[in-house]
């Protein structure tokens, strides 16, 4: 087997669960160089989800606070069924993926009011950085503030109340990091 | 840029000491006066490609006052179908800014069949992964005129078809292409553990001659006993004794980069980590 072929089960076997375990099943060509290794394989397939995760929680910080191991249990769902994003952005196209897959999720139960909300908030740097943009307005019904506040308190961010609420993001200028923002209650 | 040149542009470079990998939360020490304690940085490139102004502006900021040394994450240049160029050119453009000494990347592949793995996979020790590597990075020349140097990888799953260890596979790849090495001393310690064998005996046969830079962090264990690279520990004692014989084999060692990605300490840490592997270069007269 040719190096090409090796690089291209390895990665089918290692990207796909169906795949993987099919190929082991069947003892077909996919798999067959690779057969004394079906642990390692599945070690490594979990270790790139694993890596997924973290990066998209470390995007989606606030989120994974108030969601806890709950975020970590869908987000293996989501990723079992989504495959990586690709390119420069990969991490970023994946926490915006996500965030979406976790909203329909989370309005069909109908919990976790104002997760939309921060989920939103969350991604405004993300979705400046992909799109160069220097400046940007959002609005809110719930003041993305306050629930920041008791994410961080680690409290039900069901009780913020209704606030309907301005914001106004700005990349940061000269010699600082990333994005400021400034809220207005309206 | 072609294999000759590259050869004496390695032998030009400049001794650089005891560095880190830049980590954002460290951009305000770094530029002001508890910077001073560090010798040089490595930057990762991937961060600052296709990036908005301030993520530029802050790698001109670190520029003022740092040597920056590019590495890239996603060149993916054991890949047998090639190299992604859209990915090379914006490569190319963060090397531009920095104006390196070289730069650097990992002797693994990313990508295969139109897929990204998102994470470094171990290439099979075989000839014909030897002359795609060449060939891949004779293309990667023609682009980028700075000196590139290759760095080893850990690695879970043990590729089909070997033909040869991993070090004379790793004296091929860098004779063939003419690259210097970048030795990542907690790899090798953690490939050691893994797979049962003596680094030792491993520097013996490896081309020591050709390790232009260190790379370096603390590992940590699972419950089976198989040792994980996360990035996310301080230096453990075992990592530094290895260092020791290391740099004290490796004679044109260049500078030592430590790689921390996660759980990231007090800079105060940061910078007794990097004080011990300057004074362990200075032990064995690689730098002053």
């Amino acid at each position: 087997m040719g190096l090409k072929e090796i690089q291209e089960n390895f990665v089918k076997l290692s990207l796909d669960k169906q795949t993987r375990e099919r190929a082991f099943q069947a003892n077909s060509d996919l798999a067959s160089e690779f057969d004394d290794q079906e642990q390692s394989l599945k070690n490594h397939a979990f270790s790139l989800v694993r890596k997924r995760l973290g990066a998209v929680k470390g995007i989606l910080s606030s989120t994974r606070a108030v969601l806890g191991d709950y975020f970590d249990e869908e987000f293996l769902k989501y990723a079992q069924a989504s495959p990586s994003p690709t390119g420069l952005n990969r991490h970023r196209s994946d926490a915006i993926n996500f965030s979406d897959w976790l909203s329909k999720k989370l309005s069909a139960t109908g919990h976790h009011k104002g997760i939309d909300v921060l989920l939103s908030h969350e991604l405004v740097p993300v979705r400046m950085w992909m799109n160069k943009k220097q400046f940007r307005l959002q609005f809110y019904l719930r003041n993305p503030s306050q629930l920041l506040e008791l994410s961080r308190k680690y409290s039900s961010i069901s009780r913020a109340r209704i606030s309907p609420t301005l914001m106004i993001w700005k990349e940061a200028p000269n010699g600082s990091l990333g994005y400021h923002w400034r809220s207005f209650s309206l | 840029m072609n294999n000759i040149s590259n050869l004496q542009s390695l032998s030009d470079i400049p001794k650089l000491g005891s560095g880190i990998g830049f980590r954002e939360p460290w951009f305000y020490p770094l530029t002001s006066g508890e910077g001073r304690k560090i010798d040089f940085l490595e930057i990762t490139a991937d961060h600052f490609m296709d990036a908005p102004n301030w993520k530029i502006d802050q790698l001109k900021k670190l520029k003022e006052s740092f040597t920056l040394i590019p590495h890239a994450l996603d060149l993916s240049i054991g890949s047998s179908e090639g190299i992604d160029e859209v990915y090379l050119e914006k490569l190319a453009e963060v090397i531009d800014l920095t104006c390196p000494p070289y730069w650097s990347e990992h002797l693994a592949f990313t990508k295969a069949a139109g897929l990204e793995l998102g994470h470094l996979a171990p290439l099979p020790f075989t000839d014909e992964a030897v002359d795609v590597v060449s060939s891949n990075i004779a293309k990667i020349s023609s682009v980028i005129g700075k000196p590139l140097i290759l760095e080893n990888i850990t690695y879970g799953i043990t590729m089909p078809g070997h033909e040869m260890s991993e070090a004379e596979f790793i004296a091929k790849v860098l004779d063939s292409s003419s690259c210097g090495w970048l030795l990542d001393v907690t790899n090798l310690y953690i490939n050691s553990v893994n797979h049962s064998f003596d680094p030792l005996l491993f520097l013996q046969q490896a081309p020591t001659e050709r390790v232009v830079q260190l790379h370096y962090v603390g590992f940590t264990k699972n419950t089976k006993g198989y040792l994980i690279d996360d990035h996310g520990s301080a230096v453990n004692e075992e990592i530094w004794g290895l260092m020791d014989e290391v740099i004290n084999q490796c004679r044109g060692v260049k500078g030592t980069i430590l790689e921390r990605d996660s759980k990231l300490p007090s800079f105060n840490e940061i910078i007794e980590e990097t004080d011990r592997a300057r004074n362990l270069g200075r032990k064995h007269k690689r730098w002053d």
